[in-house]
């Protein structure tokens, strides 16, 4: 059983308290027959809609036939998106034990795969819950220029400690002679 | 403190799926779209 909560990412916060994007999970049990070979895809049906992908959660594995717990790292998934390699995610404890946290963008042109294999010769069952934001893309740039905003401030700031007092002072005189410019 | 854990559900309809080697998925109505591909391979149980 994943343990812990799901968190929603601090940047995400005042978006959704804005009312600007729209709070979303999808909860299934998936039950993988022996053979498996198949990949599930997600993306918005619509070109200008972003499911932004913050978390993932699993129940346990089990055994379909007896019910029983059955972790195995025979039977998982290869997984992508946006930003992420593909990487195979085992039907193992330290995956299914975890909420498994993302920042992955969904698109119509760039979907979030999942490509579930069971290599074992027993179905096996899961729930799984994806975890996501809707909105548009102009909020999700909007979003994206934000953050590029707290860095290149956040750099600036590092910057600024590590210069001679003069320096700063040199700066700052810069930055009072464009500011009268300005005005 | 007890396992209330319900048994997933099971029904000839899904053996025959899993038998013909579909994925089975049990999940509720809603509007999010998930593609699976190939499409025939695919048994999918919605809840109301």
């Amino acid at each position: 059983m994943s343990s812990g909560a799901v968190k929603i990412p601090e940047f995400l916060q005042h978006y959704w308290l804005a009312g600007k994007i729209y709070f979303l999970h999808e909860t299934a049990y998936y039950i993988f027959p022996p053979g498996l070979d198949i990949t599930i895809r997600w993306y918005p049906e619509e070109e200008d809609k972003v499911y932004l992908i913050f978390a993932l959660s699993f129940g346990t594995p089990r055994n379909y036939i007896t019910d029983e717990v059955m972790y195995t790292d025979k039977a998982g998934f290869w997984h992508r998106g946006l930003g992420m390699r593909w990487h195979w995610d085992p039907l193992v404890e330290s995956i299914t034990g975890v909420v498994y946290p993302h920042v992955t963008p969904a698109l119509k042109e760039e979907p979030f795969e999942l490509r579930m294999y069971n290599y074992t010769d027993t179905p096996i069952y899961l729930d799984i819950s994806v975890w996501f934001f809707e909105m548009d893309k102009k909020t999700f740039k909007e979003i994206i220029s934000s953050l590029t905003g707290y860095f290149k401030f956040y750099r600036l700031i590092n910057e600024v400690f590590t210069l001679e007092p003069e320096e700063v002072e040199a700066i700052k005189k810069k930055l009072l002679g464009l500011l009268q410019e300005k005005v | 403190m007890g396992d209330h854990r319900m048994p997933i559900s099971k029904s000839p309809e899904i053996e025959k799926a899993l038998k013909e080697g579909k994925l089975v998925v049990i999940r509720g109505r809603n509007d999010i779209k998930i593609r699976i591909e190939p499409k025939d391979r695919i048994y999918v149980v919605e809840r109301k």
